[in-house]
């Protein structure tokens, strides 16, 4: 049997790509993938510690998390084609006409 | 496994949440079946919504605390008193929002529906008791705001503060679901009552998970309530939202994310050595107040202002935050250390009366943050005109050059909001500050006091700068005013600087009540 | 002589019906001010003028009955701190205002004899100044923003005299710095004149901050106190810590009766053989954030603190900055606020809290010497002014450093007695050039005027008889009132400070001359000799009866003020025994800690003739200088004489040249580089525009930081976070 520490670890490291993900990638439809890489990074954490601990809210957790992320999904996905459609690119590094 | 009876008296609480939702769908509803050009009615019906769950909220201010939903949400004085400020939030931002949409063409029920969903998860936000409750409720308020900052489709601005609230907003959530996960993982519980129970056990075997969990919540946290080094976004989004939006995140979002951190960390601080809690709280507070007022001060975009300046109100309640953590006597180990001395309690208070005292000054400051800050936007929303926007110059300092001599109601309302925000008797947030600053003064948390006095003096300058401008500066000859008066725009205008003034000379009722609301909770 | 002292002593109202009224002496300007403010523009000017004074005049009428009232022997109020009654008080405690914790604070107001008298200079001043005003201000557009203004003003100032808490003396400490600051920008047009008045704001600001810090600290000692006293403290009639405590928790601890039984419980002795008080000034306070300094020590602190906050309200050194560009404001602006009444808070504060400041000498020697380099250095200034209204800017701050040298030695009665005689005659001398500007074509210049007397003889004169009570001559009552400061000052040794008294009494010695010689250079110059070539109306109109009117009356009172300063009740000066009762409590902790010294002895005909030769030697330098060498005037009026005329001519011109030399010339450029080094160097440009300055530029280069980059901002976050856990990971992963 896998020993939970590596599901955790796993999970640290998928979070620490997202983030890493969110604040180097230039294209953002990739840096919203990024954040949802983080949140499965949470799911799994949760799900790792449900399973050690063999305790159903932590998988219960993971499926809201998912229902949420689901939404945010629809929300941001709309945001980003009303970034495309009054700018026409969608680089990050643009997108910055509001600063100082 | 048997399945849990839920009894009916635990929707109660629920009630003023689920009037804000009706109403959503009521005015979505509206869109889908009558098809009448005029919508003259939507704001009222919002504002009936809204009033409704105030009232609501505020009979069952006095009830004793108790859980609901085995322990997932509480009823109790604190979550009516914040449900209470999101609904003067949401009624004035209601009322400045008719006019505004309607000069711009674009009132439709989704807007106020948004809003009044957003709404419903701040006042969800204030009760639940639940990492992932919590959670949820976070995005359910996040989603609507995500969605209401881009909801103008003109120019470039309103996307762009759309995509940048909602990247980084995701990226806090789930920062803050992580640091939940860990929490669990140390506990082995999402409810905040079942945590309290273990947290010291679970300290003495992963202290690092523990703390690092809380860690990331508080990182989650600090960024809806706008803290540094977590407030970059707020300049820009509340620069890009329309204006009526930009207020109920200031003011709304902002009560709710208090709320809830307050209530996490009441809890965390109980299971830990609470000198961490301090540290983090104070820390934040320090560099809030100090960078938030610094940056205001070079700006001639009011709004941009006022948004950098709501970055320094978020750390002047994070001072009366700090204050709940301060206790009697010195924790065991090396606590917290502030210049040298650890902070106790001003000899003769009980560590309830000083955390009620503080929790009524933080109260009392959101209600006087709201009433004024709502207020100074509902002036910049009267006062910007559509075709401006785009340029970015809609809301310049110029723009309220001679004021007083084209609009004196306008003008003195908005000198009364700065004065407020200025922190200048008798306006409420004088008292605000007052409140705030003597219980960091009572909890021997007299550095952070000391620097909230002295920002508070340099953040004097650039309020005063607008009274100075509008009072002080002759009007540009080619000038006009938008004429799209509404009845709402006067109406949230009179009320909120009615409210500044009348609570700021005769704030007795208001924090005599917060008082008994602060002590019946914590007391429990 | 009975009948009528009695007379005097029996209030036609009853006391108590009295002091259920006294909220009217605000409520009538505050209503004046909201009619004017909001009905104003439809009222028509008439009428605005009506209702501001008669809403002052009302005030007036009722402050003279509690003047009455509060020499009545039936007047007393009754002390929520210890059982006791204050004579001669009348209180009224509204309920609370708010509550914060133990922490109370209520509506209430107090007049003792200090409120009394001061009443009546708010009031009556006042109300001359309005009726001044109405012709005044009749040629200008914002005439009802104006008298809204000067009402809220009074009703400020009566609330700050009024107040028997610190809490609302704060409240109308800074609403008279807003009315102030409202009326300094009232030509909101002018740049110059609104910077003005957001420069008088901000200078405030510190010293408001200064204010609020001192009055926390006091909350915070008094509640020390309470929790670390015995009732070995509370021997003193009427005295026990339950009523103590009783009181708080009703009236809160920043309510004037509460300092006061503080103060007292603070230093009563042990009786012989008795129990020990377990507090003195010297215990170090055993409890909350300031443990372990003394009660003594903080009170330092919290007075000087206090002393900041007074000077920026008051004008002296460092803040004093603000009031000479206060000038800025209309001329009866200057007369009420910034000559009689507002600028006098900070002297009216310490009086306030007499009881408090006689504990610490290190504070009442500070205070003393702050005001008489403000005295010395404002006088120098003015040496150089030419403007007539910045001349007598100066000059107030100057007699506002006289007054504080009073307060800081203790000569409490003295120093309110010259702000009562300062505010009749500066307002007079205010009005005076504001008068000599309506006729001149708004000229202020000095040196282009000249020869005004001859036009404006009612004018003249009333300006005359101000000018020699500030310049101390005899029978006038600004020489009692100087008098009776340096007087004071000389009777008095701090302890453990002794060099002080001398210090300050040769200052204020050389104040006197001054005062009189600048003085009497601006009378000279703008009333008599000839009409400057360069003036910009050829003949000056006197002005008409409604502004005569005020000057003339308050002529009159810098005449007849001279009353309070004669010997005629039981051997003390009348406002010595008039404000008795409100200095015993500073006596009783004078007596019981031996903190100041004071020999009692008369004022003799020496001390008399000295002032009166400091005044003389002053005056007669301007005169001699200004009469007949000032260089314009030379040859004009060269006396006709003999043979030997034009030699003389020519050493006259010869010693002019040294005169300018010797001493025009160095005090000249010794106030220049006073007035750039100290006020525009310093104080403007470092103090104030500097820390403004710096902190801009912060804020300008911390926004640069703000890149509109999202992914800079997510950095940002994520920076801080990883920061955060990796501190956890060292300090809870490490052994």
């Amino acid at each position: 049997m896998v020993p939970t520490s590596n599901y955790l670890l796993l999970a640290a490291a998928l979070f620490c790509m997202g983030m890493l993900g969110v604040l180097v990638r230039r294209n953002a439809l990739v840096v919203f993938m990024c954040v949802e890489l983080m949140l499965n990074a949470s799911n799994l954490t949760f799900l790792a510690f449900a399973r050690h601990r063999g305790d159903m809210t932590g998988h219960i957790s993971a499926f809201f998390v998912i229902a949420v992320a689901a939404a945010e999904a629809a929300i941001g996905l709309a945001i980003v084609i009303a970034v495309f459609r009054s700018r026409g690119t969608l680089n990050v590094d643009d997108i910055r006409t509001m600063r100082h | 496994m048997r399945v849990p009876s839920i009894p009916a008296a635990d929707f109660l609480p629920l009630v003023p949440a689920i009037i804000l939702l009706v109403g959503a769908c009521v005015l979505l509803m509206t869109e889908v079946f009558l098809r009448s050009p005029s919508r003259g009615y939507q704001a009222p019906l919002s504002l009936f919504f809204t009033g409704l769950a105030g009232a609501v909220s505020l009979s069952s201010a006095f009830e004793p605390a108790r859980p609901v939903f085995q322990g997932f949400a509480a009823q109790d004085p604190f979550s009516s008193a914040v449900t209470l400020v999101v609904c003067v939030a949401l009624g004035l931002a209601v009322l400045t929002s008719s006019g505004f949409l309607r000069s711009r063409n674009a009132e439709r029920g989704e807007f106020y529906a948004l809003m009044l969903f957003a709404a419903s998860g701040m006042s969800l936000l204030a009760m639940s008791t639940e990492l992932i409750t919590l959670f949820i409720n976070i995005e359910v308020l996040s989603v609507g705001t995500y969605a209401l900052t881009s909801y103008l489709r003109r120019g470039t601005r309103p996307a762009e503060a759309g995509f940048k609230y909602f990247i980084l907003g995701a990226f806090s959530s789930a920062i803050l679901l992580y640091g939940a996960a860990l929490l669990y993982g140390a506990t082995g519980s999402t409810k905040l009552s079942e945590m309290a129970v273990v947290l010291p056990a679970a300290l003495a075997a992963q202290p690092a998970l523990v703390y690092a969990g809380a860690l990331l919540v508080a990182g989650g946290f600090a960024f809806k309530v706008a803290a540094v080094p977590f407030h970059m976004w707020t300049p820009d989004v509340y620069e890009g939202a329309p204006t009526p939006v930009t207020a109920l995140m200031s003011a709304g979002v902002k009560a709710a994310a208090f709320a809830a951190m307050i209530r996490v960390f009441l809890v965390l601080g109980k299971g830990m050595d609470p000198s961490v809690p301090l540290a983090l709280f104070s820390g934040l507070a320090y560099l809030t107040m100090i960078v938030g007022n610094l940056l205001a001060l070079p700006q001639r975009n009011v709004k941009r202002m006022l948004a950098y300046s709501s970055i320094g109100h978020a750390g002047y309640l994070l001072v009366g935050v700090a204050a709940l953590f301060v206790t009697a006597e010195a924790p065991a180990g090396d606590g917290f250390r502030f210049f040298g001395a650890t902070p106790l309690l001003a000899p003769g208070l009980s560590e309830v009366a000083a955390r009620a005292d503080a929790l009524k000054g933080l109260l009392f400051y959101l209600l006087a943050y709201t009433v004024t800050t709502v207020g100074s936007f509902g002036v910049l929303a009267a006062l910007e005109r559509s075709e401006d926007e785009p340029k970015g110059t809609a809301w310049d300092l110029d723009r309220f050059a001679g004021l007083a001599q084209r609009r004196p109601g306008w003008a003195f309302a908005m000198a009364v909001f700065m004065l407020s925000l200025g922190g200048v008797p008798p306006t409420v947030g004088f008292m605000g500050k007052l409140l705030i600053f003597r219980s960091a003064v009572d909890t021997g948390l007299v550095g952070l006091a000391v620097v909230g006095v002295l920002t508070s003096a340099a953040a004097i300058y650039y309020y005063l700068r607008v009274v100075v401008a509008m009072y002080m500066r002759p009007a540009p000859e080619d000038e006009r005013i938008p004429v799209t008066l509404s009845w709402g725009t006067e109406l949230a205008l009179a009320l909120s600087a009615l409210a500044v003034v009348v609570l700021g000379i005769l704030p007795g009722t208001v924090t005599d009540w917060l008082q008994q609301a602060s002590t019946l909770w914590l007391g429990q | 002589m009975n009948t009528l002292q009695e007379f005097f002593q029996t209030s036609p109202v009853p006391p108590n019906t009295l002091a259920q009224g006294l909220w009217w002496i605000i409520g009538l300007p505050l209503l004046g001010a909201f009619v004017c403010g909001v009905f104003g523009k439809k009222l028509g000017r008439a009428n605005v003028s009506l209702v501001a004074s008669a809403a002052v005049g009302g005030s007036l009428l009722i402050s003279l009955l509690a003047f009455w009232a509060v020499n009545d022997v039936r007047t007393a109020a009754t002390s929520a701190y210890a059982a006791l009654r204050t004579p001669y008080t009348l209180a009224v405690d509204s309920g609370t205002w708010f509550a914060v914790g133990d922490f109370r604070v209520n509506f209430g107001l107090q007049v003792d004899h200090l409120t009394a008298i001061l009443l009546l200079v708010i009031t009556g001043v006042g109300f001359l100044i309005h009726v001044y005003s109405a012709e005044y201000m009749s040629h200008d557009d914002g005439y009802w923003r104006y008298f809204a203004y000067l009402n809220l003003f009074v009703a400020m100032m009566l609330t700050l005299v009024m107040a028997d808490s610190l809490v609302l003396l704060f409240v109308g400490w800074e609403g008279v710095g807003l009315c102030s600051y409202l009326l300094i920008g009232f030509w909101y047009s002018d740049a110059a004149k609104a910077w003005a008045g957001r420069k008088a704001f901000i200078t405030n600001r510190i010293g408001d901050f200064a204010f609020l810090i001192a009055a926390f600290l006091l909350v915070t000692l008094v509640a020390a106190f309470e929790s670390q006293a015995t009732r070995a403290n509370f021997g003193f009639p009427g005295g026990s810590p339950t009523t103590f405590s009783r009181g708080l928790d009703a009236q809160g601890p920043l309510h004037f009766e509460a300092l006061k039984t503080f103060s007292r419980a603070l230093v009563t002795n042990p009786t012989p053989g008795g129990a020990v008080a377990a507090v003195t000034p010297d215990t170090p306070i055993a409890t909350g954030p300031l443990k372990d300094f003394t009660y003594g020590g903080v009170l330092t602190a919290v007075l000087l603190l206090f002393l900041l906050g007074a000077s920026g309200k008051s004008a002296q050194l460092p803040l004093y900055v603000w009031l000479p560009d206060a000038m800025a404001g209309p001329t009866p602006v200057s007369a009420l606020i910034h000559a009689a009444t507002m600028v006098t808070a900070g002297v009216y504060l310490f009086c306030r809290l007499n009881f408090l400041l006689v504990f610490s000498p290190v504070a009442m020697g500070t205070v003393a010497v702050v005001g008489a380099l403000t005295a010395l250095i404002a006088a120098l200034i003015a040496f150089a002014q030419d403007d007539i209204k910045k001349v007598l800017a100066y000059s107030t701050v100057s007699q506002l450093g006289l007054m504080f040298m009073a307060v800081g030695m203790g000569v409490f009665w003295a120093a309110i007695f010259h702000l009562v005689t300062h505010a009749f005659f500066k307002a007079c001398l205010f009005l005076g050039a504001g008068s000599v500007m309506h006729g001149n074509a708004d000229e202020t210049d000095i040196k282009r005027l000249g020869g005004v007397g001859r036009e404006m003889k009612w004018t003249a004169a009333t300006f005359g008889v101000a000018t020699l009570a500030i310049t101390g001559v005899l029978p006038l009552s600004g020489f009692f009132s100087k008098d009776a400061i340096l007087h004071g000052i000389h009777q008095t040794e701090l302890f453990g400070l002794p060099w002080v008294g001398p210090l300050v009494l040769r200052l204020g010695q050389l104040v006197a001359v001054c005062t009189a010689f600048y003085m009497t250079r601006l009378f000279v110059l703008t009333f008599w000799g000839e009409r400057s070539p360069e003036a910009r109306a050829a003949r000056a109109h006197e002005s008409g009866a409604t502004m005569v009117g005020p000057l003339v009356v308050l002529a009159v009172l810098s005449v007849v003020a001279l009353v309070y300063g004669l010997n005629l009740i039981n051997g003390q000066p009348v406002m010595e025994n008039f404000l008795g009762p409100v200095f015993e409590p500073a006596r009783r902790v004078v007596s019981a800690l031996g903190t100041v010294r004071v020999e009692h002895g008369p004022i003799g005909v020496g001390g008399y003739a000295q002032a009166w030769a400091l005044a003389l030697l002053g005056a007669g330098a301007a005169c001699f200088l200004y009469l007949r060498f000032y260089p314009t005037r030379a040859g004009q009026q060269a006396p006709a004489a003999v043979a030997a005329v034009r030699r003389f001519t020519q050493n006259k011109f010869y010693v002019d040249e040294l005169y300018e030399l010797l001493f025009i010339k160095p005090l000249k450029a010794l106030s220049f580089v006073l007035y750039k080094v100290v006020d525009a160097l310093l104080i403007d440009t470092v103090a104030v525009r500097g820390t403004a300055w710096v902190t801009t530029r912060v804020g300008a280069a911390l926004r640069y930081v703000q890149t509109g980059n999202a992914q800079a901002y997510a950095a940002v976050m994520a920076l801080a976070l990883v920061g955060g856990v990796a501190y956890v990971i060292v300090r809870f992963l490490t052994p």
